[in-house]
């Protein structure tokens, strides 16, 4: 009997003493069951008669194992989401109570793969085998199991980490009209986690598959997809299915950072979620409120952002929800809804993203909340001024425009906000590291790249970056542990910077 | 035998009920009671049906 044989022999063993030990147990027995009947069937709701005892959030079995979620529980009917196709399914036929509400597979069995909210795989990579398995509404942690967020998230984004910087454990909005790369911030962030032990989930809300794709592309591409967790609910699904969503995404986020670990979610998009949950609020006829929400939607989103902190014990659920504004208009009821739930917010606009401008964060409409005290000391000694000088600057260009003559102090702010826009330009899937990022700060703050022709400052900053590591690796390495800049470090970081950008430009004028 | 399956319900929930046999193929062999939302059922139908779940959960767990 060879290797093969003998495996198969086991496995058979155990698949029949699990069998046997099953028969044993079951006999025929009186079952009591509670039955309801389907009054009617719209798109994503069921009215139900009868079900007497059954209980808000239970999950309840049509036919063809179907499920769907208790919503309304009125004297003489039952309302339920569906979280599955509604399609053949018929007035008149049964529905059975599970006892139990909605849960999904959690551990470490769900990394690198793409599953549906009920944690059902979408990639062809075979069944998912957890030990576990978690309701998707749970309580957030208490104010006594909180710690404040201490620990800064790099998303690799000079713009971002220069002057809106993120914490392990803050809920960062990222908000923006369509098309002005709210996805590609979020994107580029978990990218650079691949290497800081963070585990990413990616929770897509009535995206497109198009779109889904794409993203799990070039996750796959850059090598992060095996840190993270992908939870797709497209926009043809029925909307209890997109409204569940991004709870059930926190649930097995909440897994990793109970473990003690530094997680990082990305719900794409709210926006949707919200019309989601409009559309089932209004097939239930729940009373409509401000832009035909109903009342309760600043809760569904409270509730669910709550669930991201820093816990005591070690842990953290840094959460970056993407919001998409129609004309610019961040006072818009859901944007401002989420604004005062989080802890700042990015702004992308669309005016920088046409200017090519890219990332087009927009400074002055952004804000970070708590991500200043987590910054490293190294950027609190270099970009410290660098919102306000650059904030001003803009506003300073705005009125030079009529070309009036300017003293030179004006002249030299201009220069060197013009300096520090370029420097801030990054292209996507290329997150710099802390030190890169500040050399870079260091040098153009000091002027040093003032001089320098504007459409040479990317290369100048790309010389800069590289020269790093190379020159000054010491300097790198105590960057890196979180140790302050001294004021001989940023000589030498000047020094270095000024050698580096001279050496190349020899090189330049000998090979022209 | 429907007699006295009606006597024994008429026994126990009063003689105002009135009764409706019907005989359902799925349920293989059995009995099921249903009342508006409520429901016994004593058959290989059901039997089966739980010792699916049984089973199911039981390979789910190793």
């Amino acid at each position: 009997m060879n290797r093969h044989e003998r495996e198969l022999l086991t496995v058979l063993d155990d698949t029949s003493a699990i069998l046997d030990s099953v028969l044993e147990k079951d006999r025929v027995k009186l079952g009591f069951k509670e039955i309801g009947t389907i009054l009617s069937i719209g798109w994503g709701v069921a009215r139900i008669q009868g079900l007497p005892n059954v209980r808000s959030d239970e999950l309840v079995l049509f036919p063809g194992d179907r499920l769907g979620i208790v919503f309304n529980l009125d004297p003489e009917e039952v309302a339920v989401v569906l979280l599955d196709k509604s399609e053949n399914l018929k007035a008149g036929q049964e529905v059975l109570r599970t006892g139990r509400v909605m849960d999904v597979p959690v551990g470490d069995a769900l990394l690198g793969r793409v599953i549906d909210p009920m944690g059902r795989p979408l990639d062809e990579k075979g069944q998912i085998r957890t030990p576990e398995k978690r309701p998707v509404e749970r309580e957030a942690p208490g104010v006594m199991s909180r710690a404040p967020v201490s620990v800064p998230l790099q998303t690799g984004i000079l713009a971002v980490d220069a002057m809106i910087p993120v914490g392990r454990g803050q809920r960062e909005l990222i908000l923006g009209d369509r098309q002005t790369g709210k996805t590609a911030i979020a994107l580029d962030t978990m990218i650079n986690q691949q290497d800081k032990g963070v585990i990413c989930v990616y929770c897509a809300t009535g995206q497109q598959r198009s779109s889904v794709a794409r993203v799990i592309e070039d996750l796959r591409k850059y090598g992060a997809l095996k840190n993270c967790i992908i939870v797709v609910a497209g926009g043809e699904d029925p909307p209890g299915l997109n409204f569940i969503a991004p709870y059930a995404a926190t649930t097995m986020a909440e897994y990793f950072m109970e473990q003690g670990l530094d997680v990082l979610i990305v719900y794409d998009d709210l926006t949707r979620h919200a019309r989601s949950y409009r559309e089932l609020s209004l097939l239930l006829r729940r009373p409509p409120a401000r832009e035909a929400y109903p009342g309760d939607i600043f809760y569904i989103h409270s509730r669910l952002l709550e669930r991201s902190t820093h816990l005591r014990s070690g842990g953290s659920l840094t959460a970056l929800p993407i919001i998409e504004t129609e004309a610019q208009n961040i006072s818009a009821y859901i944007p401002t809804n989420l604004i005062s739930i989080t802890d700042g917010q990015i702004y992308l606009s669309p005016r920088l993203f046409q200017q090519g401008i890219l990332p087009a964060v927009d400074v002055g409409k952004s804000v970070s909340r708590v991500g200043g005290q987590t910054q490293l000391p190294a950027y609190r000694a270099v970009a410290g001024d660098l919102r306000l000088f650059y904030s001003q600057f803009e506003e300073l260009e705005i009125f030079t425009r009529f070309g009036t003559r300017l003293d030179e102090e004006t002249r030299r702010t201009l220069v060197r906000g013009s300096s520090i826009r370029e420097v801030l330009k990054q292209p996507q899937y290329e997150p710099a590291p802390v030190p890169e990022q500040i050399a870079v700060l260091v040098a153009v703050t000091d002027g040093i790249l003032d001089d320098i022709p504007r459409d040479e400052v990317a290369n100048a900053k790309n010389i800069i970056q590289k020269a790093v590591l190379e020159k000054l690796p010491d300097l790198y390495l105590r960057i890196m542990s979180g140790e302050k800049l001294s004021s001989d470090d940023r000589r030498s970081l000047l020094d270095m910077a000024r050698d580096a950008l001279q050496e190349k430009g020899k090189g330049r004028d000998g090979t022209a | 035998m429907r007699r006295m399956v009606e006597e024994t319900v008429r026994d126990q929930i009063g003689n105002d009920s009135s009764i409706r046999f019907e005989t359902a193929p799925d349920l293989i062999c059995g009995i099921e009671l249903h009342a508006r939302d409520r429901q016994i059922t004593w058959s290989l139908a059901s039997y089966l049906d739980a010792l699916e779940e049984d089973i199911s959960r039981a390979l789910e767990q190793r």
